[in-house]
């Protein structure tokens, strides 16, 4: 969505763990209740050093809605187990947070694609973070590039095996340079996104995407994606999103 | 170029390592080793239920019964796994066994990051009736496993099957997972559980130190 003038750009992914009983319902109150906070933090300029600050007060009302939510329904905290990333893009600076696996990637100054963070993996394979932990505060990147930006994308882990290339040996020492964004993933959809179509059919078209049989095989898991194109001349964000879900039960 | 590892060319996904660590000594001759063989057989056909779980759970067999313990299968995905018939005889060298256990593990994990094939937490289930009968070695053996478990390097369980020394199951096992005591010589139900659990966990993401299983109330109660 973007803020009152139009002039920034925010969005929010959440993805619940497979393996908690109520995670739909913990991505859901984080995706809400993070939007409100940066929906009311784009209203400000926002400073470089003050990024983490920023991200961090929203996971805490985060972390608090998610916890009244737990108590009011007698349920443990890791029953909502979500992951969380997200991102608030100004016409001159993208500021961007990630707590658990998924991506983002974006593209400034018509350079490359880039990874903000690199992929959040333990030593298994499946283990990685969640905001009911204790430790989500620590585990949570933050970042801010005072450049203009052109493209942005957020995304769960279900897409990560065709829209990143991931370092063939020692998975556990990688850092955000050994993984690379795929220029064949994200640049058709970048230019389909600064084509001139209405929201309407971009929606109807990422949803086809989405579904295609040939990405579903590559895929393992939910699909999310959040994709954002600065549109220079105008000055305007034009956001589009659009999700599928594979598992009703799990994922949001 | 080696072909040792052609397998991960064929088969790229992801591995869930699961070694069973089985007691073949004397003592679990006749009703229990029918019952273990059974449920073997069972843990393939319900594993190759998921083709997804059967491209990733990989397992390894070491038994121990005589002097020393064996290497009886290396780690093999479900379609080249073969349920064995095993026989029963001989001591119950627990200690050796889990030091093997330990050895072919991390031989597997060194291949993995080699070959940069992703995995999940492995899993190491120790099957015993009895009590150790090669000395001490039991216990450096045993608190290697527990230090790898509490560094969340791996899944231990002990399961013990009746007849077993609950005493020494229990020094061996980690603090906060007793062993667990088989009822009965439903080795069928157990295995149907260790299938399901490996299914949940090769195909669902967890928090760190987070292991949600099925329960294990049909076919077990903690010895603790």
């Amino acid at each position: 969505m973007t803020s009152n003038d139009g002039k920034v750009l925010i969005g929010v992914v959440a993805d619940g763990a497979g393996s908690a009983s109520h995670s739909h319902i913990g991505a859901q109150i984080a995706v809400r209740t993070f939007l409100a906070h940066l929906k009311k933090v784009s209203q400000v300029k926002l400073n470089p050093t003050e990024t983490t600050a920023c991200f961090s007060a929203g996971l805490a009302n985060v972390q608090s809605a998610i916890h009244a939510y737990a108590s009011k329904t007698k349920r443990p905290l890791q029953d909502f187990a979500t992951t969380l990333l997200g991102v608030m893009a100004t016409p001159f600076s993208l500021h961007a947070f990630q707590i658990g696996d998924g991506f983002i990637v974006g593209r400034q100054n018509s350079a490359k694609y880039s990874i903000l963070f690199p992929p959040h993996k333990g030593v298994h394979i499946n283990e990685t973070c969640f905001i009911t932990e204790e430790n989500a505060l620590e585990n949570m990147n933050t970042i801010c590039l005072p450049e203009p930006w052109d493209f942005v994308a957020l995304s769960t882990d279900g897409l990560e095996s065709v829209a990143l290339h991931a370092p063939q040996i020692d998975l556990q020492n990688s850092s955000s340079e050994d993984w690379t964004a795929s220029s064949g993933f994200f640049k058709p959809l970048e230019e389909h996104v600064r084509s001139n179509i209405s929201p309407y059919q971009l929606e109807k078209d990422m949803s086809r995407f989405l579904r295609t049989p040939r990405l579903k095989s590559r895929s393992s898991d939910d699909r999310t994606l959040l994709i954002g194109g600065q549109i220079t001349q105008n000055n305007r964000s034009s956001p589009a999103k659009q999700r599928q879900s594979v598992n009703h039960s799990s994922k949001v | 170029m080696s072909l040792d590892h052609v397998e991960f060319v064929e088969n790229p996904e992801n591995r869930c390592p699961v070694v069973l660590i089985l007691d073949t000594s004397e003592s679990m001759e006749g009703a229990p080793m029918e019952a273990l063989n059974a449920g073997l057989a069972t843990f393939k056909y319900e594993v190759e239920r998921d083709p997804l779980a059967s491209l990733r759970v990989e397992t390894a067999i070491i038994t121990f019964g005589g002097t020393d313990a064996t290497l009886l299968q290396g780690f093999k995905t479900m379609d080249d796994f073969t349920a064995p018939k095993l026989t029963a005889q001989g001591h119950t060298p627990i200690g050796h066994a889990l030091d093997l256990g330990l050895e072919t593990l991390e031989a597997r994990k060194t291949v993995y990051k080699a070959q940069g094939i992703p995995y999940y937490r492995p899993w190491v289930i120790l099957i015993t009736d009895g009590a150790p009968t090669d000395g001490e070695r039991w216990q450096t053996a045993s608190r290697k496993l527990c230090q790898a478990e509490e560094d969340q390097g791996l899944n231990f369980f002990i399961v013990a099957v009746e007849g077993a020394d609950l005493d020494i199951l229990t020094q061996m096992a980690p603090a906060h997972r007793p062993p667990l005591a088989l009822q009965d010589l439903q080795f069928k139900q157990l295995f149907q559980w260790l299938s399901a659990s490996v299914q949940r966990v090769s195909t669902s993401r967890v928090g760190s130190g987070m292991l949600a299983l099925p329960p294990v109330s049909g076919w077990a109660q903690s010895a603790a």
